[in-house]
């Protein structure tokens, strides 16, 4: 198996038994990137001279036999993690030539554990989509068929992951982020609750739902990083003090008989034939892996989430978008693309003197609704179950001049940004034409732990992570 | 949500541009007026649901009042660092158009 294949677990433990060097395991992602990104287009920055002197540093460290959990594990960032000296651009020529002053706390983290920065991935400019395709510089495309957009907003962290460019990526998930490109891409991501990990340093799109997390390879590796990046830094003022398990460890446990919700609202929306049966199938096998029974239940204000987030988001996103004057930092407002102008509009009329209370106090009282509906199934049920995307992958150019279609990509994922719950998009398949398919598994509050063991169980017993696209 | 808000237009598209600071052409304000009032329309339907006993949720994990602990502040940047994207500096300030002068 080539080097840039390999899953963290796996390269950690041929780098510590040396059977090759953090160096070689660099040139490995780097040489896919010269081969295949100016097709695949995943990212906006390469870091080639300075991923091989943090390689090399790393193997000085290897041979004194110094262990951190990612020593020499090449990762990438979404370009809206800030990073001290390598230009930060959230895909837009408003901060085209951005370069940041210091490295976010996730950033932050990864270093401290030993990874090396192999670049920054594209993205939907400030995180606004769901296709890659709102990028200023140019859609990324999905691995698996290059006609085929790798999901948003965190397009380019899926390709590269799914191409074999490094070995894990950073996302943010806002409103679908990290779980529909994972969904698109064949990978593991995890939407974490609100407050798991900090925001601090991660260009800010909506908020009070931003969350940053990671797309991994697998289950193992996303639960390793979790650890990692998880926790108050004191800098965030928006983190509970919730203590970190230990993700890694606690794996492997039983996740014991479960009970799992399907909530009619989500199996009745038009889901693709393809998509709906092999989630049911991945379903059942997880109740034949694990024990368990399927409960049919209701999450009533379903079909009020995207109007809702729809208002709150863009709102918060007029809000933070206003400190774009380019004065400080970044170019003028001028350079902002369509997407952005949209919600800046959107959010600067839903918070206008005269429409607030219909719009985005009424949103907010709705958020406590959705937010209700939720707790009362987790009163019921262990977890969820649903698919990610009601789709397959979509094609490049297939939404692009219908903003409202695009928006509802995300119809099966955005609920749960609403009430600030976790959830983990496995892969569960591919469909005919070799698109895959990711199911997500959702928690109450603070649950990460049981849908990481639930995901290990499911990952172990179907491997989809050994299948790789060709390109 | 009343009826008056079910269509927006171009005039109200331009004021909304202009409280958000965006410069927008005549082509781009028509394509907005139209994006923007289905997208609009699509959120009528939350009109339909009674919110007259609900609390309204800005904070999704119940914190409040969160306040830093006093002791040691943080890194802070210095000058020159704060100053090194600026598109325009003078004498280590940041250089603004002037707020009195006529455009």
């Amino acid at each position: 198996m080539k080097l840039n294949e390999l899953t963290i677990d796996q390269a950690q433990e041929g780098l510590f038994r040396g059977d090759f060097s953090s160096v070689e395991l660099v040139r490995a992602c780097l040489a896919r990137i010269k081969k295949a990104d100016s097709r695949i287009k995943a990212f906006i920055t390469v870091c080639e001279k300075k991923a091989l002197n943090q390689a090399r540093e790393a193997d000085q460290q290897l041979r004194k036999g110094i262990k951190k959990r990612l020593l020499g594990i090449p990762v990438a960032f979404k370009d809206l993690f800030v990073t001290e000296g390598i230009k930060t651009t959230a895909g837009s020529q408003v901060l085209a030539d951005f370069i940041p002053q210091y490295d976010a706390t996730v950033v932050r983290r990864f270093k401290e554990a030993g990874a090396i920065v192999v670049g920054k991935t594209n993205l939907d400019a400030w995180g606004h989509g769901s296709s890659g395709e709102n990028s200023a510089f140019g859609a990324t495309r999905n691995p698996w068929n290059q006609e085929y957009v790798p999901g948003g907003s965190s397009s380019g962290s899926g390709a590269a992951l799914a191409a074999g460019m490094c070995l894990a990526a950073t996302g943010t998930d806002t409103g679908s982020s990290i779980r529909l490109p994972a969904s698109f891409c064949n990978l593991v991501g995890m939407k974490n609750t609100y407050g798991r990990v900090s925001r601090f340093g991660v260009i800010a799109m909506a908020s009070s739902f931003d969350c940053p997390g990671c797309l991994t390879k697998t289950v193992k590796d996303q639960a390793a990083i979790l650890e990692i990046i998880s926790g108050q830094d004191g800098a965030d003022a928006t983190m509970p003090d919730q203590k970190v398990p230990d993700y890694s460890r606690i794996l492997s446990q039983e996740t014991g008989s479960l009970k799992i919700g399907l909530p009619k609202e989500y199996f009745n929306r038009g889901i693709d034939n393809e998509v709906g049966d092999l989630v049911k199938k991945a379903i059942r096998k997880i109740i034949d892996l694990s024990g368990g029974e399927i409960i049919p239940v209701s999450l009533p204000h379903t079909k009020y989430a995207m109007p809702c987030y729809y208002i709150l988001v863009p709102s918060e996103i007029s809000s933070n978008l206003a400190r774009y004057d380019g004065i400080r930092y970044g170019r003028g407002r001028d350079k902002f693309g369509d997407e952005a102008k949209r919600r800046i509009m959107l959010g600067t009329y839903a918070l206008s003197a005269g429409y607030y209370d219909a719009f985005y106090l009424k949103a907010q009282k709705i958020r406590t609704l959705i937010k209700r509906d939720f707790e009362k199934v987790f009163s019921k049920v262990d977890v969820i179950m649903a698919p990610t995307s009601p789709t397959l992958p979509f094609k490049l150019g297939e939404k692009t001049n219908d903003p409202l279609a695009m928006y509802l990509s995300d119809i099966l994922v955005c609920p749960v940004n609403i009430a600030g719950i976790p959830a983990l998009n496995l892969p569960v398949g591919f469909s005919k034409n070799g698109l895959p398919v990711g199911m997500q598994i959702i928690g109450s509050q603070f649950s990460e732990e049981k849908l990481l063991r639930i995901g290990y169980t499911y990952e172990q017993a179907t491997e989809w992570y050994k299948i790789k696209p060709k390109i | 949500m009343s009826s008056k808000l079910k269509k927006l237009n171009q005039k109200q598209v331009r004021r909304v541009a202009d409280l958000a600071k965006l410069t927008l052409t005549a082509k781009e304000i028509a394509k907005f007026t139209a994006q923007l009032s289905t997208i609009l329309d699509h959120f009528q339907s939350l009109a339909e649901v009674n919110t007259a006993e609900v609390e309204s949720t800005s904070q999704v994990t119940g914190l409040r009042n969160v306040t830093r602990q006093d002791g040691k502040p943080g890194r802070c940047l210095a000058s020159a660092e704060a100053l090194a994207d600026a598109p325009a500096k003078h004498q280590g300030y940041f250089k603004v158009k002037g707020i009195f002068e006529k455009k």
